[in-house]
Parts: structure tokens; sequence; C-alpha cells
């Protein structure tokens, strides 16, 4: 009678022959694709006969979007000149959609405290500092009045309406009739600056307010914050105020410039730490099996994994199964690569069976792990939600989910996970669940290889629900691959973290569509974020 | 001038403009301390999350407490268990228990998805009469920051217990030493400290006028943003406005990044001392967040709360009721405390109500019958005590009637109620 439950009737993968991956099933590029230049002007449309229907309208009910904290310290650190993560004295991001830009949180009087005392810290710092403003004029008033409304200028990322110019530049003066000193009235004048909603939050002014061009200018930060994680830079707020940004093929070639940027890292650690899960590794229940810095160095292993894909422009079929990652000297140790020495990350070409792909990778293998054993239940469950898209609900109500025996002789985990076969209410979602798990058995419970378990030598085949079998888990990353669910679902789960909300039905038309495109090995990374941003955020 | 002075009227005419919530009062109008001569009335609502069962299997006065009620026993004569009581607003065919379980507890209404909108909590309605004269209209303490956003609905479903009204959760602290400093207040600041001080509250004054600048020129019609930001500022703008507290004994102010148990503990000091010295007479306390991971290590039950309560074997259900019943534990040492405060002709838990329950009764099932509900306190002589009260499935919000009307504020509806409960 529970059968029927809703999200595991039909999983999106295994059709085999269906969507084939591209050059056939094991491309392992050895040698680097060339990066692809990439069109500046391609406008091709993405939905030429038009069958995804018009655009819906925005109806976002929240104007006003706040920094996510990673956002905060980009920005603090384009505008300041400094490398500085004021955010870690702030409380954690929401997550909303599966990222904290999806998140809506509310502003606390906790966090209005932690933005007030960031925010003096910083202006304190500032107008002690060597370059600051003013310094050579003893931070008179004539000189503060000025550079407290340019700044606020940068900071809120647009020109001031008239009566906010007169309102910051008047700042240093109303502070210092206060009895603070003129350098204390400037750098309390700074820090209302970096307090202020204007900074806090992007928002969309109204026609009431007397700036040219407002919608280009909101535009700019759309995009940086969907692709940089930061501010507009200079270039982009000159397309705003010339009134150009919006046009398609000024559009194309920002959007291109952009990605192509250094300062798309910003974006792409936020993104993929979120997307894979990799943001809270060192609270997985294994981590405590590993030191900090190797935890560390697993996270960076995957973050510059997929750094590369970007930045070189590679197929993102291939996250499952590159013939390279990125290691130092303790992690080679602690995959059994050949010795480093060094324990700055490098790239590594990888040879064998053993490695190779995200499935391989530690910060997966790690955070789907129990405190003293791996959970092939978790990892299947992390590959049907991260990377297809799919994930499994919650057991049904009141089923026993415990399966280790209570009493009597522990079985092999196969063993023990075949009793989810013999209920009904369990089966509907453990046939995808268990078998994609138990296929990453070779891999102990921090991501070492290994070939035995406490019961004996590990079996890695399975049939998965389509008819797929594989007989390792190199065979299941290229079962995987050949699914078109898992580029649908990155492009999906992209266009998620830049709209900071879900797609709507016509979006999510354009997404397939794009994401279809993966189908040519030459179409990389850079490709379908490109394409992506060209028809998602134009508007 | 622009920087004029922050008149009551500006900030109404500015929640006009904004439109959905005008019930602020303590932002601004903070009253000094006025220790009635008569005695006052105080309600308290303390919520886990996640499910508790606990009903005793007899009603009556002669029950016996078990299970997670067991560390009650010294209050048992001021105690009201009150079983069979169903949270209707909460029941959906759509996901989103959990969030749904927290919202509707105090505001007796389905909230609104994705949200956050949600009609005004009792809590708020009662402050306006019980808290008149107090320095704070309420206060709201969280043992916990941040949920996650379940199932589409917006993350503060999952997070605030009490609310404002539309699209404002009550601002919330959770951070004991914050609270401490807005209640006994901060030593006279001095030197940096100082300077740093009342460059804050001119800082704080000036983006409260930014945010009234903003509101006039933004696109769109709904700026709940700028609301939360607003009151956010402002809430932090009345906590530096130091005033004299001499008259509150405090104990030691906490320190920085204290564990959870520690957090719960504390906060329950601070609240003691809060109604004790009569700062204010209503407060919530959301024991962790709807779904909360929080792990109870620190009595033996590691891992997930939110993973153990869907554990449906004996083990799991034993597991639930241990950290259930270390919550009542602390909630009854609470209440001892009150108990032991004379006050009048008898002591302050003859003055109080004092409620502990949760939105979810079989967490492992999501269910919202037969919720978890128990008093503590006889209300000023409205409530007997001693009893165990069962009802079959009639609505959680009449409880809140007959609370409200047990501490002198009349009320006929609330919610989804059908009529009141007879506490006497």
């Amino acid at each position: 009678m529970l059968v029927g439950i809703s999200g595991c009737n039909s999983f999106p993968f295994l059709h085999p022959g269906e969507h084939g991956a591209p050059n056939g099933r094991s491309p392992h590029p050895e040698v680097l694709p060339p990066v692809l230049p990439v069109d500046p002007i391609n406008t091709v449309a993405i939905d030429a006969e038009s069958t995804c229907g018009v655009a819906e309208v925005d109806n976002a009910p929240v104007d006003m979007i706040p920094l996510t904290n990673k956002e905060y310290d980009l920005t603090i650190a384009d505008l300041l000149s400094t490398a500085v993560t004021p955010s870690s004295a702030f409380p954690p991001d929401a997550t909303g959609v599966g990222f904290d830009t999806g998140a809506a949180h509310s502003m606390t009087t906790t966090m209005a405290q932690g933005y007030l005392d960031v925010s003096q810290s910083l202006a304190a710092a500032y107008v002690s500092s060597a370059d600051a403003e003013c310094l050579d004029q003893g931070f008179a008033a004539s000189c503060t009045a000025g550079a407290v409304a340019t700044f606020a200028q940068r900071a809120f990322r647009r020109p001031l309406l008239p009566a906010e110019q007169a309102r910051m530049s008047a700042l240093p003066t109303l502070y210092a009739a206060t009895g603070l000193l003129v350098k204390e009235a400037y750098s309390a004048a700074l820090a209302t600056v970096l307090l202020a909603p204007q900074f806090l939050y992007r928002s969309k002014l109204s026609e009431l307010a007397e700036v040219a061009h407002a919608d280009q200018y909101a535009l700019a930060s759309k995009l940086s914050y969907a692709l940089w994680a930061s501010m507009p830079d200079s270039a982009l707020l000159a397309q705003a105020k010339a009134g150009q940004l919006s046009r398609p093929d000024v559009l194309a070639g920002e959007i291109d410039r952009m990605i192509a940027s250094p300062r798309s890292r910003g974006f792409l650690r936020s993104f993929t730490s979120q997307w894979l899960g990799t943001k809270g590794l060192a609270q997985a229940p294994a981590a405590s099996q590993l030191d900090a810095a190797l935890i560390d160095s697993l996270n960076e292993e995957t973050l510059a994994y997929v750094g590369e894909f970007l930045e070189q422009n590679l197929n993102v079929r291939d996250l499952l199964d590159a013939r390279f990652t990125y290691a130092n000297a303790s992690l080679a140790t602690h995959y059994g690569l050949p010795a480093m020495t060094s324990e700055q990350m490098t790239r590594v070409a990888i040879s064998g069976s053993q490695r190779g792909g995200l499935l391989t990778q530690g910060s997966f293998l790690l955070q789907t792990s129990n405190p003293d054993s791996t959970s092939p239940v978790k990892r299947g469950k992390w590959v049907l939600d991260r990377l297809l898209c799919s994930p499994p609900p919650p057991p049904p109500a009141g089923v026993q989910t415990v399966l280790a025996p209570t009493s009597g002789k522990a079985l092999p985990m196969r063993q023990r996970l075949a009793a989810h076969r013999a209920q009904a209410a369990c089966a509907g979602c453990h046939v995808a669940m268990d078998p994609i798990g138990l296929g990453l058995e070779n891999y102990g419970l921090t991501g070492q290889w290994r070939d035995k378990d406490d019961y004996g030598p590990i079996d890695a085949s399975g049939t998965l629900p389509g008819g797929a079998s594989f007989g390792s888990a190199a065979d299941l990353a290229a079962v995987l691959k050949a699914d078109a669910a898992f580029p649908r679902c990155l492009a999906n789960r992209l266009a998620t973290y830049a709209l900071r909300r879900a797609p709507t039905a016509q979006e999510t038309c354009l997404i397939e569509k794009i994401a279809a495109r993966t189908s040519e090995q030459s179409y990389g990374m850079r490709n379908l974020l490109v394409d992506l941003s060209r028809a998602l955020l134009v508007n | 001038m622009i920087y004029g002075t922050r008149k009551g009227t500006s900030r109404r005419s500015f929640l006009r403009g904004i439109g959905a919530c005008v019930t602020l009062p303590w932002l601004e109008y903070f009253v000094p301390v006025a220790i009635a001569d008569s005695v006052r009335k105080r309600v308290v609502y303390c919520y886990v999350p996640n499910g508790a069962q606990w009903q005793p299997a007899t009603t009556g006065s002669d029950f016996a407490l078990t299970g997670p009620l067991q560390d009650l026993a010294a209050v048992k004569s001021y105690l009201t268990v009150l079983s069979g009581l169903q949270l209707g607003p909460a029941k959906s065919t759509i996901n989103g228990d959990h969030s749904r379980a927290l919202t509707a507890f105090l505001s007796g209404h389905t909230p609104v998805f994705p949200g956050p909108d949600v009609s005004t909590s009792i809590d708020i309605t009662l402050a306006q009469t019980l808290s008149a004269g107090s320095r704070f209209t309420s206060l709201c303490v969280a043992a916990e920051e941040h949920a996650n956003a379940e199932s589409g609905y917006t993350a503060d479903y999952q997070s605030c217990l009490s609310w404002l009204g539309g699209a404002s959760p009550n601002s919330r602290d959770v951070d004991p030493a914050v609270v401490f400093d807005r209640i006994f207040g901060t030593a006279t600041a001095t030197g940096q400290q100082g300077l740093k001080q009342s460059a804050g509250k001119s800082i704080l004054d000036a983006v409260s006028n930014e945010a009234q600048a903003l509101n006039l020129v933004l696109g769109g019609s709904d700026r709940l943003r700028l609301q939360e930001y607003f009151q956010a500022v402002r809430d932090l703008e009345s906590r530096m406005t130091v005033v004299s507290a001499a008259t509150c004994p405090s104990g030691d102010r906490p320190g920085a990044g204290s564990s959870y148990e520690a957090r719960v503990k504390l906060f329950y000091d601070l609240l003691y001392h809060a109604l004790a010295c009569g700062m204010t007479n209503v407060a919530t306390f959301l024991l962790a967040s709807e779904s909360t991971n929080q792990s109870y290590d620190f009595i033996g039950v590691a891992g997930s709360h939110h993973d153990i309560s869907h554990d449906s074997s004996v083990e799991g259900y034993a597991k639930i009721a241990k950290i259930v019943g270390w919550h009542v534990s602390q909630f009854s040492a609470f209440c001892q405390k009150l108990q032991a405060s004379p006050e009048g002709s008898g002591n302050m838990l003859d003055n109080s109500i004092l409620l502990m329950g949760g939105g979810l009764g079989d967490g492992a099932r999501h269910t919202h019958d037969n919720i978890p509900v128990l008093l503590v306190g006889k209300g000023g002589g409205t409530v007997r005590g001693g009893q165990h009260l069962n009802f079959s499935g009639a609505p959680f919000c009449n409880l809140h009637v007959a609370i409200s009307n047990a501490l002198g504020v009349s009320m006929t509806q609330f919610g989804d109620s059908s009529g009141t409960i007879n506490l006497a």
C-alpha cells in the first residue's frame, strides 16, 4: 500500500542508450581540450522555436536582496581593497532552494549588532591606515565630506540620489558636532555607509528615484552577484551609466568577460561548496577521523577540480570521471597516489581505475559517512539528490529505519541493506539508492581505497532500476555520466544559484535545452554558464 | 532637519507607508521600570521541537508523573497537563509539517506559503496588556540561531515562535550575553568603548534615516526586508540606551561561545531575572529550531535530534523521551526558581502561567493531534493546578483563550478556537 511513494517511481537515469555520453563511454581526456573562444556576440536563440513560452512575470515578493555572508566578505574586499573575512563574526547563513543565495532569512538584532561592530572596526582600520583619504588634510570636513559621498557611491553600486549626496556629505560635520574628533567622525561616517540598507541590500529603485538608468545599475549588480559573488567593477558600472548594459550584444560581451575573469572564482567556490555539500565538511559526522588540514585539502581538491572545468571549459559530463585531480603531499598519501613533496595543492594526472571523478573524491565520501562506518544509503541519496536532482523523499511514516541488528551477529553491509528490498515501503527508493552506494564500497569512510572490509572482499557490482549493470565504481561513474539527467541537474543548480530562487517552468524549459548541448564534447562548462546567464539573467 | 529627533510620529508614518505591521510598540517606547505595587501576572511560552509524547496514564488530580514528566514532581501542585489537544492549523496535505507546527503554535493560524506571512501570535497580543508599564513588552529568545528552510517555506517558519503579524517575526535573541546586557545594562562605558558606543548610537540614528528615505524610492510593492532592517536597527538602538537597572540583582555576565546545554540554562536564568525584577511580564523561549539537528551528546544522546525523531524504533522513541525529559527538567528548575521567590502573599509561581509544549506529537509521523502541552503556575489563582485534563481533539487555541482570560485579558476567540477550557 505504500509502494507509490511520490518521488521514487521514476528515477531519471538509466535508460541505456537514450543519451550517450559525448564521444562514447570513456573519453577520459588525458590531454586537456583547448579552450574554445566563446563567440562574444553569440546571441543564437536558445529557444528559436519559442516552445518554452514567454517569460513569466517575476513575482518574487522581495525587492530587496540581502548580501550573503560570502557576498559581504567579497564586496568588502573589493570596496576596501583588503583581504578580510568579517562575516566569520556573523551567524551562519540560512539556506533556501539549496543555496545561501536563495535563503529568505530575516535581519535579526544579533545580525544588526554584528554588522555595526564590523562596520566600525573596518572604518576605524581604514582611517588609521596610511592610505586613508584626507589624512594629509588632517581629516578636515572640507575633504571628508566629498570622500564619504564618493565612498557611498561605490558602496551603493550606483550614483547617489541628490538627497543621499547631501546626507552623506553632511555626516562628518554632524558627527563632529556630537563631540567626536574629526578622524573619529570620518570613521563613523564611513561606518554609516557600511551599515546603510543601500549597502547591505540590493534593491531596484523606482522611477521616483532621480537616477538615470536605475534599471541598468540593478542589472549590473544582478550580474556581478550571480557570476562573481561580489559588487560590479568599474567596467560594468560604466556600461550601466551609458545605458548600454541591457543591449544584447553588450550584455553578451559583459557576461563572457565576467566569466573569463579571475573574479568568477568567488562565484565558483560559493556555488560548488554548496552544490556538492562541501561547505560543512569539517562538521561531517566522520570528520573527527581526519585532521583539520586534511579535511581542508579534501575541500580544496573538489573546489580546484570543478574550477578547472570552468577555467578550461571542459565538458561537465567529464566531472564524473576526469583523469586528473588536485592534491598535495598529505592527500596523495591519503589516496595512495604517487608521493608528492609539497603541501601546495597541485594538479596531478591520474592513472589506474581507483581514482578519477567526483565520486572518488574524499569531500563526497567523507561527508556521507557515519561516524564509524560508510553509509551506502547516504551516498546513494547524495548522488540522486545532488547530481541527478531526484532527491528521494524521507522514509515513510512509521517505518523502522535502523537496520543494525540489536542483538546477534552483525551482517555484511550488502546483506543488511537487502532488508530494504524485502519491504515494499522501502524498496521504491532504496532500489536506486542502495546499488549506487554499494558500488562505492571500495572507498572507506574517509575516502581511502580498500579492497575488503571487515567481512571480506568488496563486491562493488550492481544493477540500477533501468537495468544498467556495473562491476565497479568506475563503471558506475560511466553509467551516470551517460545519463542526460546529470548535466540537466547541474544546469538547474547553476541557474537556481544565480536566480536565487527555483526556476519557473519557462526557465526550466530553457535550462533543459541548454543542458542538452552538453552532448557535444566541445561544449564546455564555460559555454554552459554563458548560455545560462544569457538566457536567464537578462532582466 | 534631516537628522532631527526621532519621534513616534515619523516612525508611525513610516510603518504606515510600508503597510504590513503596525504593532511594534517596544521598539521605541520603553517606559522606565515602574515596580508595581499591585501583583503582576506573567506568561512564558517554551517550545520543544521535533515532537514530544508525555501523556500521563490517568486523568484528574491523581495522576503519576511518568516518562519525561518525572522531574516536575517538585511543582506538581502547580502543574496542569493537557492532553488530546490538536493543532489544526498545522495540518495540511503538503509537506512542511515542522514549519507549520512552530508557526501555528502561538499564532493559531496556518502560515501562508511560502511566507513569511502569518497572523500575530498570542504572546504579542497579551503583551499589550500584561507588560504595560514594563521596560520590555516581551522578551523573545531562542537557544539556536538559524534553521534551514523546509519544503519551500521560509526558514523563519522553523526558527520564529513569536510573530508580530504579517511578514514580521518578533526579533529574537540567541546570545545570552546580549540578553544580559539588554536586561541589566552594561557597565558605564568609558574611554574607547564609550566612544564607540556613542558613535554607534549616532550611526544607528543615521541609518534609520536612510531606511526611511530608501523606502520612498524603492520599486515594487513589498518592502518587508526594509521593515525588518528598520526594526532590527531600532531595537539595537533602544538596547544601547543605558538605563539604571540597579534594582535588578543579576548573576555574572555570560561569556561568549557557550555550549547549547549552557545556553538553555543561561536563558532560563535570564528570563527568571527579567521576570523577577519586572523588566517584562511576557516571554517566549524557542528551545531549538524546528527540525533541529542539535545533538544531545551531553546527556548521552548523540546525533541529529531530527534524525532521531524519525527513528520509529523502540530505541528511537526512548532517545526522544530522554531529550524531552532533559528539557522538562530544565523547565522544572526554572519553575522552581519562581516558586522560591516570595511575592505578595505567595510566590511568583502563584501569579504566573509558564507553558511548555510543541506543535508535533509523534515526531516520526508528524502528527498534530494530541500535541504535548503543560502549564505550571496558578495565574493569580485562576488555575487550579495539580491535574491532568484530557480532551478528545479540542483545538489547542481554546487554551490560548483560557490562558488569556485567566490572566485578566478578556478574549472570546483566537485562531481556530471553538471555545475555552476550564482551568479552575
